[in-house]
């Protein structure tokens, strides 16, 4: 009993001296700090007990703390007053009043002179000296010595290390995530445990792993969130960090370039695509939404993730006012919002390495097209400089840029920016009429109307539309002058694609509905009085996100222009069949002009060409841009320019990766009185929190400096966020069980210094993740057996003092992926698009869905990929893993819960994909046998009771089950591959059954 | 989002470990777990809980009508307006005002229907209610509500949650975290969705955010299976499953003997219970089951989807000790078509709802059943589109509570004469809260858990009990 009474007091014995942070300081944070803690608004009677300097001067009534002299010391008598009286501390409605040890505590600290000290998580870790211990013998590596040297005080004993089946599954579960197969538990020697450990960190597995566990971190999702939850194409971010830990990239540089990988010099298009990570935060585009205040908000989840994930430290506080115990105040949380205020939302074009391969071969061949046409027309030189002159020479029209406004009821928002162009952001009308208001006109006599339309990297892929391809289609453009519309009798666009039917795959809500009888192509499309054809600047991905232009001469030209009423109407009805298909097809940014006279052939050149042509330098992009348009243009060079169309219509799809990007000019940064948007104070520059390092050298100001400074060695908090992190997803609980507060607030660590070492550790190696695993997996602490003792039970229920090794339930993700392979269907393909495995659709529609889904159900082996791949909208998680507590991704996630739930039964037991790994399980029961099984699931062979018992199920559901019932079973959740023909109905129906019951065992599910 | 500390993770992990008997069913506690639960105190973290002092509520039924309702066509009567009909609104009004759509100067629209006094207490409602109005005296309406967020997501996350910002626990969760629950065989905390669309706030209006993931609204379907992988698979009878199920728990039960993990006696646990879930809820959520005039007091058809049959539903599960229900009908957003949208929604709910009151009050459930009725913010007294729309309006929307200990008959609150300010009495979404959980037995302020270091709260640090609606 003794043992157990002091097993988690933070009492010291009464010999030892009270140690100020460990003992005083949580006291003080946890009673005090919340009316006299570093909120100095907020700091009754002036008084403040955070700083020693502070609390030694008192507050209002006098001196709260006279070092050696608990008698003259407030702090003691106001503990001390009787509860009836007002002065009583802590106030009772707001808190009990402090135990008899706590208050001891203080006065033995006061009587002690006193002592200060610093929170111990505010320190930059040293490596501590490593603990003697008595049982030599047991020490594998350093950590032992750390958790062994806290056993023996206790009193305690390790277990026996785990037999060499539990180790091999425990490792193959930790490392990649999957059970080890039947052939490597055969195989395996204990001996072998460090080539295997080698192995398996060199499996491409092990990213897939552990960067689902960072996903989690980074609020990973599929989806936009909010009402609309649009689709987004993140998986270009998920594996970059799948590879980054697979290559080991060190945690420093890992972080560097998912905040700031844009400013490396030379950045990569990974390097882009690693700040996926600042656009995991959630956006709304539901109508009347205002982006600017979403894209604050996007902010707020920004800071609040890179607290808890990367610093350990819990920030949402101080978004409203001065930490109430953390020494962050209101100032320095804007300080580091400023630092990713000037980010810019924006994307860019991702390729997988054989689509970069097939973009190289395409620009190669179409070069070598380019030559052949002119080795085979010499002449060519000559007509392409007499072709630049003309146009040259070609009248130039004088445009005059008009001032519109978007007016009107609608919830999509046109923002004029100052070039007088108009961006659309936010919510995305799938069919509507944009109008706008335009100014008096700048011109008296209107002959013709031209139409820019400009990129933007608001935009998807830049614009200039608002489709995820960034292309835009215009399907009437309407000037309406005092109330009529004018009418146009020609309209020229820098380009014209062919006619073409929607594209039913871009919209397959459409598709499900009615047959679409809409069409794009060229400029006529946008004057010819037919909203079902539209004029559109899609020509095919790798070439549609270019600024273009169309020019749309009257029929009469309009007089008197500056005394009409002119409203534009941009009608676009081009889009998914309502807002619910979340699709849009409009234009992104544009910009209005009138000119009094009709369009030359200069107008309608593509914009980039037209800056080509003109441009005194030309750079080679711009003089190969030029030519092209040349020869496309050039009717003799027809046969060339279909070669080369072909060539373009093999060009590769990107993905759209959401990034971040700089903005150019850095935006102001206020303090948010409450962290209210609407309540902006006085400006805040980029800075860090004083109590943490200073900033490294660079630009104080820069993202890139920011981001150094998050991973810099002399972090206090950083390194040990990380290894605690990585600690607690070996053993279900942190060294510090609360990974995301290292704070005043947080619990005393169990091991304070092996969290150190570790830190240490880690640094030291150059922020080697693999080599923390290593370490970890090759201790004695890791190899234990996890079977409870009523002992163990009784003194450490929940394992804290690790005397056992960890037995924890395994995550979502790795249950699922445990059904696939046990049962041989997995596909263990790594990376790619996101997969779509079986779930009732009725959740992907109205009323469960706020809007409906497309969730195409994978029909070959893609249906099969890991758990890590299946897409995930944020507000319908994936139901399998929703119930087994997968993160959402709403919101940094640094810690999952493990529930165990009747409905977590009723999913491995009814779900179809459950059933479908069950039916196929089954049937390897039927071709192996039921103990091969059993150990695939649970990694040992069973006993003779266990065998007997499933063969006595075997027969009972071979006589319940009729041939009829069987053949339901089958065939209703057929995996792809089986050949129901190879069995008996009723025999594998009964096998499924057995294969169930594996499936659904505890051990099967469990790291054990 | 599931994310929570350690103290709850240790009582999540014990669903159902309750005393022998109710949770373990057959399976004897070995000594072992008996000594750990004798340490621990009940871990079970659905077990009936003691709140801070006695509540006269034990079960919500909350009526979300997501979209948010015209309070100014339906429950707050401004003549004023009708008579302002196609004016200016007052610039001083508008000063500060964001909408969401409108330009907000747009003439005013006056109300779109009638106005009748109901009941004793005279309570005005438009004529298109008449079943409220004809339970006018069980209700308290209050008509001075409002919020910050005008945007339906963030604003539904709000009155679910207290917060704007993801990843909060919802009322629902909070309730169930505070008093656990009176039945084994159904889960805590259960959801209904009906209407045009689903909520907006989508799952995040039902998490349990940082609390236990075992106090996640559960989603309940009135057609199909009820409940999300209830039935077994196809071909799988019952006593295939019974055997099955046995099998499980025969060999976890052997498997503790060896290693001694409490956490295998929950899942047995949790295997039993759904094998009960799977008997229980098809029964519960049969409302064919209801005699004919059950069925015609709300207007239900067995069969189909429709707001009365989750109405009814709603009682039958609050009857079997489920602790929170919540209907969403997400039908109310009228930017346009407010007319014929608003007789239509009415025509969906107003009956269903009053023969909620009445069926619970018939059974002399009333008093301890709290019925919530409201969105997530009000209308504007400006018109959209031409005269029959209205816009996302924060400042002033209405909602109703009744049983529960609400006293009935009350008008609580006003807003100004346009309809446009709540300026009497003003009730925020926190005071609504606090006023929630005070019926259930808390005080708001300290029903907390322990996330990030600091003791959150549904009510965030504000939030005032409605002392006049309290009976």
């Amino acid at each position: 009993m003794r043992v157990l009474a002091v097993l988690f007091l933070l009492a010291s014995p009464t010999f030892a001296k009270v140690d100020f942070a460990s003992e005083i300081q949580p006291i003080l944070s946890d009673n005090c700090y919340a009316c006299h803690g570093p909120d100095e608004e907020s700091a009754e009677g002036e008084l403040r007990l955070d700083q020693q300097e502070l609390a030694l001067k008192g507050g209002d009534s006098g001196p709260a703390i006279v070092p050696g002299n608990p008698g003259k010391s407030l702090l003691i008598s106001r503990i001390n007053l009787p509860h009836a009286d007002d002065d009583h501390m802590p106030p009772l409605d707001k808190k009990d009043a402090l135990t008899t040890t706590q208050k001891n505590l203080l006065k033995k600290w006061i009587e002690e002179g006193a002592e200060w000290g610093e929170h111990w998580a505010f320190i930059p870790p040293v490596r501590p000296e490593l603990p003697e211990v008595e049982n030599q013998s047991w020490i594998k590596n350093e950590i032992d010595r750390f958790i062994l040297a806290r056993l023996e005080t206790e009193g305690l004993e390790p277990s026996k290390p785990a037999d060499p089946r539990t180790l091999l599954r425990r490792l193959h579960l930790d490392l990649v995530g999957l059970p080890p197969s039947l052939q490597e538990l055969r195989r395996f020697q204990t001996s072998d445990f460090d080539s295997q450990i080698s192995k398996l960190l060199e499996s491409p597995h092990h990213g897939e792993k552990w960067g689902r566990e960072w996903l989690d971190v980074a609020r990973y999702a599929d989806s936009a969130g909010y009402e609309k939850d649009l689709p987004r194409e993140m998986h270009f971010y998920r594996d970059w960090v799948v590879n980054a830990l697979n290559e080991d990239m060190g945690y420093d540089d890992f972080i560097i370039r998912q905040i700031a990988g844009d400013l490396l010099p030379n950045a990569t298009q990974d390097d882009r695509v690693a700040t996926g990570y600042l656009r995991n935060s959630m956006t709304n585009e539901e109508g009347g939404a205002k982006p600017e205040q979403f894209r604050i908000e996007g902010i707020f989840d920004r800071v609040d993730a890179v607290g808890k994930g990367i610093l350990g430290i819990t920030t949402q506080c101080a978004q409203c006012h001065t930490h109430k115990y953390d020494p962050l105040t209101h100032d320095e949380y804007f300080g580091m919002f400023a630092y990713l205020n000037s980010i810019r939302e924006t994307s860019t074009p991702a390729y997988s390495p054989d689509e970069k391969t097939q973009r190289r071969t395409i620009k190669r061949e179409i070069t070598s097209i380019e030559n052949q046409l002119k080795t085979e027309n010499p002449e060519w030189q000559q007509s392409y400089q007499t072709w630049q002159e003309e146009l040259l020479k070609s009248p130039r029209t004088t445009w005059s840029v008009q001032k519109i406004a978007q007016y009107g009821d609608a919830g999509q928002k046109y923002q004029n920016l100052p070039d007088d162009s108009l961006i659309n952001q936010g919510y995305a009308a799938t069919m509507m009429s944009a109008p706008f208001q335009h100014q008096s006109s700048s011109i008296g006599t209107i002959r013709t109307v031209r139409l820019e339309l400009l990129n933007d990297p608001y935009l998807s892929l830049n614009g200039p539309g608002r489709s995820m391809a960034g292309t835009a289609a215009l399907s009437e453009y309407k000037l309406r002058v005092d109330g009529k519309d004018a009418k146009f009798k020609t309209a020229q666009a820098s380009v014209n694609p062919p006619q073409a039917k929607i594209d039913s795959k871009r919209y397959p809500l459409n598709a499900k509905r009615s047959p679409d009888d809409r069409t794009t192509g060229a400029a006529h499309f946008a004057i010819d009085g037919n909203n079902k054809t539209a004029w559109t600047t899609d020509q095919g991905p790798g070439r549609s996100n270019v600024p273009q232009v169309i020019v749309m001469e009257l029929e009469e030209p309009i007089t008197e222009a500056e005394k009409r009423d002119l409203k534009t109407l941009l009608v676009q009805r081009h889009g998914g069949f309502n807002s619910d298909d979340n699709q849009t097809f409009n234009i992104g940014r544009f910009r209005l002009s009138f000119s009094d006279q009709t369009p030359s052939p200069f107008d309608i050149l593509p914009p980039l060409v037209r800056e080509a042509l003109i441009s005194k330098k030309r750079t080679p992009r711009q003089e190969a841009l030029l030519f092209s348009h040349w020869r496309s243009s050039t009717p003799t060079f027809a046969s060339y320019h279909e070669e080369i169309e072909k060539l373009w219509k093999k060009h590769p799809t990107p993905a759209v990766a959401l990034v971040a990007g700089a903005v150019e000019k850095p935006r102001v940064t206020r303090l948010f009185e409450r962290g209210e948007q609407t309540k902006p104070q006085h400006q805040v520059k980029p800075h860090t929190p004083a109590f943490l390092n200073p900033i490294p050298k660079g630009d104080p100001t820069s993202r890139l400096t920011f981001a150094k400074w998050l991973v810099a060695q002399d972090s206090p908090t950083t390194a040990r966020t990380l290894v605690n992190r990585i600690w607690q997803s070996y053993f279900g609980t942190g060294l510090l069980e609360t990974p995301e507060d290292l704070g005043l607030q947080s619990p005393r660590p169990s091991h304070p210094e092996l969290l150190d070492w570790l830190a240490v550790e880690l640094m030291e190696n150059d922020w080697s993740m693999k080599h923390i695993h290593r370490l970890i997996v090759s201790s004695a602490t890791y190899q234990q057996s996890s079977a409870h003792t009523s002992l163990l039970q009784e003194k450490d229920p929940k394992n804290r003092l690790l005397a056992r090794g960890p037995r924890v339930r395994v995550p979502a993700e790795t249950l699922r992926d445990i059904q696939l392979s046990t049962s041989q269907l997995i596909n263990l393909e790594v990376g790619g698009r996101c997969v779509f495995p079986p779930a009732p659709d009725f959740l992907f529609q109205k009323p469960v869905s706020y809007g409906p889904k497309t969730w195409d159900v994978e029909t070959d082996s893609q249906r099969y990929r890991r758990a890590l791949y299946t897409f995930r909208f944020r507000s319908v998680p994936y139901p399998m893993l929703a119930v087994f507590d997968a993160a959402t991704g709403d919101a940094a996630c640094v810690r999952r819960t493990t529930s165990t739930t009747p409905l977590q039964a009723l999913t491995t037991l009814n779900e179809s994909m459950s059933v479908e790994t069950a039916v196929a399980l089954g049937s390897r029961i039927l071709k192996s046998s039921i103990a091969d099984a059993f150990e695939h699931c649970t990694s040992r062979p069973p006993d003779t009771g266990e065998l007997d018992l499933l063969k006595e199920l075997f027969e009972s559901q071979v006589t319940s089950f009729t041939p009829e019932s069987a053949q339901e079973l089958i065939t209703s959740y057929k995996p792809l591959t089986l050949d129901p023909s190879a069995h008996d109905p009723v025999q594998l129906a009964a096998a499924t059954s057995v294969a169930q019951t594996l499936l659904n065992l505890d051990e099967t599910m469990t790291k054990n | 989002m599931n994310c929570l500390s350690d103290i709850q993770r240790a009582h999540s992990r014990r669903w159902f470990l309750k005393d022998c008997g109710l949770g373990l069913g057959a399976i004897a506690l070995t000594s072992l777990e008996a000594r750990a639960n004798a340490r621990s105190g009940n871990l079970n973290p659905m077990a009936p809980k003691q709140p801070h002092f006695q509540g006269k509520a034990k079960n919500v039924i909350f009526l979300y009508m997501g979209g948010a309702p015209s309070h100014l066509d339906l429950f707050d009567h401004k003549p004023e307006l009708a008579r302002l009909n196609g004016t200016k609104p007052p610039a001083e009004l508008l000063k500060n005002y964001q909408s969401a759509f409108i330009t907000p100067d747009n003439n005013l629209l006056g109300p779109k229907f009638k106005f009748k006094k109901y009941g004793q207490a005279g309570t005005e409602m438009a004529e298109i209610l008449p079943h409220i109005g004809s339970v006018a005296d069980d209700i308290a309406v209050i008509r001075s509500m409002h919020t910050e967020a005008f945007n339906h997501a963030p604003a539904q996350i709000l009155l679910s949650t207290g917060s704007q910002q993801f990843g909060r626990p919802s009322l629902g969760s909070w309730v169930t975290y505070g008093l656990g629950c009176d039945t084994d065989h159904l889960p805590a905390f259960v959801v209904i969705s009906s209407g045009s669309k689903g909520p907006s706030g989508g799952n995040a209006n039902f998490n349990s955010g940082f609390l236990p993931s075992v106090y996640d609204g559960v989603q309940f379907r009135s057609v199909g299976d009820p409940v999300l992988y209830l039935s077994n698979p196809k071909g799988v009878s019952k006593s295939n499953r019974k055997a099955v199920i046995d099998a499980i728990n025969e060999l976890n039960q052997r498997h503790f003997d060896s290693v001694g993990d409490p956490e295998i006696l929950t899942r047995i646990a949790a295997y039993e219970m759904s094998a009960r879930m799977q008997d229980v809820a098809p029964e519960v959520t049969d409302i064919s089951r209801e005699p004919e005039h059950i069925q015609k007091l709300y207007g239900a058809e067995p069969g189909k989807r429709s707001f009365a049959n989750n109405a009814l539903l709603a009682r039958r599960l609050v009857e079997r000790g489920v602790r929170f229900v919540e209907l969403f009908h997400e039908s109310w957003d009228q930017h346009g078509g407010l007319v014929g949208g608003l007789k239509k929604n009415c025509k969906d709910v107003d009956q269903a709802c009053a023969a909620l009151i009445k069926d619970l009050k018939q059974r002399g459930m009333l008093e301890d059943t709290l019925i919530v009725f409201g969105g997530e913010f009000g209308r504007t007294p400006m018109t959209q589109g031409g005269t029959d729309g209205r816009d996302h309006h924060p400042n002033a929307f209405t909602m109703w509570l009744a049983g529960g200990g609400i006293k009935g008959g009350v008008n609580h609150g006003k807003t100004d004469e346009l309809g446009f300010n709540a300026v009497e009495d003003k009730v925020h979404i926190h005071d609504l809260n606090a006023t929630i959980l005070n019926q259930l037995g808390f005080d708001h302020e300290k029903l907390t858990t322990r996330f990030q270091g600091r003791d959150f709260r549904l009510t965030d640090v504000h939030g005032q009990v409605i002392k006049p609606i309290v009976a």
